[in-house]
């Protein structure tokens, strides 16, 4: 085996995937958009947003900074010491050793759903959690993708782009919430003050509001949720890296996902199921569906079919 | 695959039967030199169930078949065997894997013109890894297709562990060499090896 050609310090199958990384700015960029244009109509409507702001730049920042213990109190995550389980925190040590981390907490949660999960403002103060269902499930490496893609996440700081992402959609929902009010208040306490045209432009201003309000609360949804996915993209290809072997992390998601909803290698063996299943005639019915615009993660498909991709690069440029 | 194929399913029919076992002789090149895996020597294939009355006429003609083919390899020699589930197979050893290949497509294509292609199920190669460890190739008659198959430690394992990791790995490996089965669903493995 020839080693891998070195190319600013990444193996030469790591090929950058710009396409991936352009989807990922044209969904800032559009989110940033919708925003401004948001405030541009609310402006000119004249409704202030300067209290909204201040609410939810406190909600943002109790977020950021108390995120791992809200995370971690309501999964019902324990964090373990090393000599709890001196086995994870050596896995997890080198992984981040190797994703240039200081060592994150470490927690499990004591639940037979395989799952995982990393939070936290920084990398100084990060967390990986893991469920005991996935130490189950999984075999050591396919473990060690999965807290790489969890140590990814660190990494690439998707907690704090996240916070930010969903920070105008949060004045949104307040937004609504208190035009509503605004709006019944509008409506029954009529007379006072105002003159009857005035009440009228009034009422038309906050209809508009509330309209622009639920346009831009849908897109910016629709774009959290797509830059949400481009990031958990990220973070797979960031596991790989780390662990150098992408089909570990496919193996890995392959197992864990449902088996009715999802494609799996079967356990089933081929004599016994050739029995009940002789004709092979109608294909799985699989695809992409709708659904997958509103999910935080792609599907798990796409997932395992990026990953091959990189497998087959590494497979061919890291033999002669 | 593009997400063409996926959206309306396979598009070209895919020839059934043993036409491309052969894939396997052109690929054994790629699996020792890039993949360090060398055959164990042993392939065999695998079938339902034949009355033992035309099963019977089938194994004279495949023994004289046979006596064809050991002229070229001396070192070929075959058995078969019926399984506690019911399935008969033949089990081939050499130490000339492309007479391994040979004789494994025509002892199916036999099968298959004496009317029985819808009874063969697969044929299965063993490479042995270097560092130890075994490999396994299974084709798939109905589809035309070969996956890998690795046990986490051997096929008599009773909690029937599979390395799925390394199998992905080696269907994106031979991705070029073989007609590797895209639906991973079908990747059944086969426990308790008669070899």
């Amino acid at each position: 085996m020839k080693a891998f050609t070195q190319s600013r310090g990444r193996p030469a199958w790591y090929k950058p995937d710009t396409g991936l990384a352009a989807r990922m700015v044209l969904t800032m960029f559009l989110l940033g958009a919708v925003y401004v244009i948001f405030g541009a109509v609310l402006f000119k409507i004249g409704v202030s947003l300067i209290f909204l702001i201040l609410i939810a730049v406190v909600i943002g920042f109790v977020q950021l900074f108390f995120a791992d213990k809200i995370a971690l109190g309501s999964m019902g995550a324990k964090e373990v010491s090393e000599e709890e389980a001196p086995d994870l925190h050596s896995m997890i040590g080198r992984l981040a050793a190797a994703a240039d981390l200081p060592k994150p907490k470490i927690a499990i949660v004591n639940s037979s759903i395989p799952n995982a999960f990393a939070t936290g403002r920084d990398k100084d103060h990060a967390v990986v959690a893991i469920t005991t269902g996935i130490m189950n499930q999984l075999n050591p490496q396919e473990l060690e993708a999965v807290v790489a893609h969890e140590l990814t996440h660190i990494v690439n700081r998707d907690m704090l782009v996240m916070t930010i992402a969903t920070f105008f959609s949060m004045v949104l929902a307040l937004l609504m919430r208190n035009l509503f009010w605004i709006g019944m208040f509008g409506g029954f306490g009529g007379g006072g003050g105002y003159g009857r045209g005035n009440r009228d432009n009034e009422g038309g201003g906050f209809a508009l509001a509330i309209l622009a309000s639920l346009v831009t609360y849908v897109l910016s949804f629709l774009l959290i949720r797509a830059l949400s996915r481009y990031r958990e993209l990220a973070a797979d290809r960031g596991s790989a890296l780390i662990t150098g072997a992408p089909s570990n992390l496919a193996s890995a998601l392959l197992r864990i996902s449902n088996s009715i909803e999802h494609a799996r290698i079967p356990q089933q063996d081929f004599r016994q199921a050739s029995a009940v299943n002789a004709l092979f005639i109608v294909p799985a019915l699989r695809g992409d569906s709708l659904g997958n615009l509103f999910s935080t993660h792609p599907s798990i498909e796409e997932r395992v079919r990026r990953l091959e991709e990189m497998q087959r690069q590494l497979e061919m440029t890291g033999h002669v | 695959m593009g997400i063409l194929d996926t959206l309306f399913g396979r598009q070209k029919p895919i020839p059934m039967g043993p036409e491309r076992i052969f894939a396997m002789s052109t690929a054994q090149l790629a699996l020792e030199t890039e993949q360090q895996l060398t055959s164990t020597g042993t392939a065999a294939m695998c079938f339902k169930g034949i009355a033992s009355g035309p099963f019977a006429q089938i194994q004279q003609d495949l023994d004289e078949l046979f006596k064809v083919s050991q002229k070229n390899d001396p070192s070929l020699k075959y058995r078969a065997f019926k399984d506690e589930l019911g399935y008969s197979w033949l089990i081939f050893t050499s130490q000339d894997f492309q007479s391994l290949v040979t004789i494994l497509h025509v002892a199916s294509q036999t099968l298959l013109d004496q009317g029985y292609g819808s009874q063969l199920l697969f044929a299965i190669f063993a490479f042995k890894k270097e560092l130890g460890g075994v490999r396994y190739w299974i084709y798939n008659y109905k589809r035309g297709t070969f996956f890998p198959f690795v046990p986490q430690q051997d096929t008599h394992d009773k909690l029937r562990r599979r390395d799925n990791a390394e199998e992905l790995r080696l269907a994106t490996a031979l991705g070029k060499e073989l007609p590797v089965e895209q639906e991973i669903e079908r990747w059944y493995p086969v426990w308790d090896l008669p070899f």
